[in-house]
């Protein structure tokens, strides 16, 4: 059995190693922007089935941003949407034959991370000023920055192995089951994996937006309760 | 356990093209139109709100004016109402004044005629006092002579002015001796010569008799009128009677 | 024993041992979510919801478990 933990590159563009989840997260994007197009080219006052839904979908997730944050949801809206929609989707591909789902690799959960760290980093310093922000490392006290240091770290990093481990260990275990019971057995595996798919994406999504929305309000207020999220 | 570095970068690179992607062609789209929408309906609701207002408007104004309406109505009343009552006053009060009046005058003419029909009375009490007078001395009045009288006579006819007494009885115009009984010739005689001396002229009279004077006897002639009888004597007690003031 | 029977049987204790405490944990977090539903019928969507999410959380436990379990199995620094 191959290792989940290793890829191999499909082919080489020059020096560069172009991997599947490369080639998925590929497919992927092209598959939203190009919905994305054929939305946004009907967009109407009065709202066909297809944009009630994102619309729907895009209402919740702007109330969920506002309930964790506190605030108005527009500056965090595209990432956070874009995190949720990309991770769902990513997911739920898995249940495509042949498919890998790009998040049962680590490279792209730690893309993810990577992204959800820079902008906690960009929407704290945006809010609270590079001094503000970096004040608010020695909350409660200056005795404290070590560990909020590494608490910083440690947090995306197991933002990363969360989603890594979950995605992963479904397909390791459908891989599995097929190898030992044949078709159709791991299809209740699979159905479950949709749903772990769904709520891990909406798990990332909403640490990324409680990460960012202390971020920005721990200026304001010092020594908020979202901040040990693991 | 080896991490694909490349991997990660190129990851790295699709989602923030992803992000710019969807951000540009899905999510700020989906807010547009949401705030668009948001914003008709806002544009309808202020309309909406902006027509109740006038309608509310309207409704106030009818309400004042239905309000202005009923108090000129209520001042009309009022006004007619006390010109009513005015004119009632002033009717009921006219009506006093003539029931009073008209009272005055009944009372006035009760009294009046109560005045008069005592006055009445008393004249025909007078009157019949008189008769009774009159009968009673009709019987003793013929006793009398005629001598009880003439000095009476006399008296009163020096009491006349001299220009009368002189015009009396002159033998162009004869003065008329009324007495209750005839005269006898002497008695003829004694009167004309007592009336001759009380006139100082020599008296030419003309007799008769006329029972209503009871007694006595009455001298007329050119201006004057001598009563000396029992007659005239009753005559002004009866007025003197029948006008006690006077 | 060598070294690859060792990682063998400690990616078992790991995954074993990795189940064990979140379900227990799940056990204790479902049955309070169900006892608050039953009390509070009309706030179960914001109970779920939660619920899930904290189910997401606990069972990451059990994946770093799985992870360990992984890495011991196919990138076990150790064997040679």
């Amino acid at each position: 059995m191959n290792s989940p933990l290793v890829v191999e590159p499909v082919f080489h563009i020059g020096p560069v190693p172009v991997t599947q989840p490369v080639v998925a997260t590929w497919a992927i994007m092209a598959l939203m922007v190009l919905g994305a197009l054929l939305l946004k080219r009907s967009l109407t006052q009065r709202p066909g089935k297809v944009q009630a839904v994102a619309e729907l979908i895009t209402g919740a997730l702007d109330d969920q941003i506002r309930d964790v944050v506190q605030s108005d949801p527009a500056p965090y809206r595209v990432l956070i949407g874009t995190i949720f929609l990309f991770v769902l989707i990513a997911n739920w591909s898995g249940a495509l034959p042949g498919v890998e789902p790009p998040t049962a690799h680590l490279e792209t959960d730690a893309a993810l991370a990577l992204l959800v760290f820079v902008a906690t980093i960009y929407h704290g310093v945006r809010s609270n000023g590079l001094v503000g922000y970096l004040k608010t490392f020695a909350e409660p006290t200056w005795i404290m920055i070590p560990l909020n240091l590494v608490e910083q770290i440690t947090r995306t990093f197991s933002l990363i192995i969360r989603l890594f481990g979950n995605v992963m260990s479904g397909v390791f275990v459908i891989g599995i089951m097929l190898s030992l019971a044949g078709l159709l057995v791991p299809i209740p595996l699979m159905a479950l994996d949709l749903l772990t798919g769904a709520v891990q994406a909406y798990i990332f999504a909403i640490l990324g937006c409680v990460f960012i929305g202390a971020a920005v309000s721990e200026g304001r207020d010092a020594g908020s309760p979202e901040r040990s999220a693991s | 356990m080896r991490i694909d570095w490349w991997t990660i970068g190129l990851q790295t690179i699709n989602l923030v093209v992803l992000l710019w992607l969807l951000g540009r062609f899905f999510f700020r789209p989906m807010a547009k139109v949401v705030a668009d929408r948001q914003a008709a309906a806002n544009a309808l609701l202020d309309d909406a709100k902006a027509a109740q207002d006038k309608a509310e408007a309207a409704i106030r104004d009818a309400e004042a004016e239905r309000d202005r309406t009923i108090a000129a109505r209520e001042a009309a009343l009022d006004a007619a109402r006390k010109e009513a009552e005015g004119q009632r006053a002033k009717l009921v009060e006219a009506a006093h004044a003539e029931v009073q009046r008209q009272r005055a005058d009944a009372e006035m003419a009760i009294t009046h005629a109560r005045g008069q029909a005592e006055a009445q009375m008393a004249r025909h009490a007078n009157e019949l006092a008189a008769d009774m007078a009159a009968r009673l001395l009709e019987g003793p009045g013929a006793k009398l002579p005629l001598s009880a009288f003439l000095p009476e006579l006399g008296q009163a006819l020096s009491a006349l002015p001299e220009t009368t007494r002189e015009a009396l009885a002159t033998s162009a115009e004869s003065a008329h001796l009324l007495s209750a009984r005839p005269l006898g010739d002497q008695d003829k005689a004694a009167a004309h010569e007592a009336i001759s001396r009380a006139l100082g002229h020599e008296a030419s009279l003309t007799f008769d008799a006329d029972p209503a004077l009871i007694a006595g006897l009455r001298l007329s002639g050119g201006m004057a009128v001598l009563d000396v009888n029992l007659r005239a004597d009753l005559d002004r007690v009866t007025a003197k009677l029948d006008n006690p003031d006077g | 024993m060598t070294v690859e029977e060792i990682s063998v049987l400690s990616a078992a204790i790991a995954v074993s041992f990795g189940a064990l405490g979140p379900g227990l944990g799940e056990g204790r977090a479902v049955a309070a979510a169900l006892d608050a539903i039953a009390r509070q019928p009309e706030s179960a969507g914001t109970i779920s919801r939660t619920l899930f999410v904290g189910l997401a959380m606990i069972e990451t436990m059990a994946i770093y478990c799985l992870v360990v379990a992984l890495l011991v199995l196919f990138a076990n620094p150790f064997v040679k």
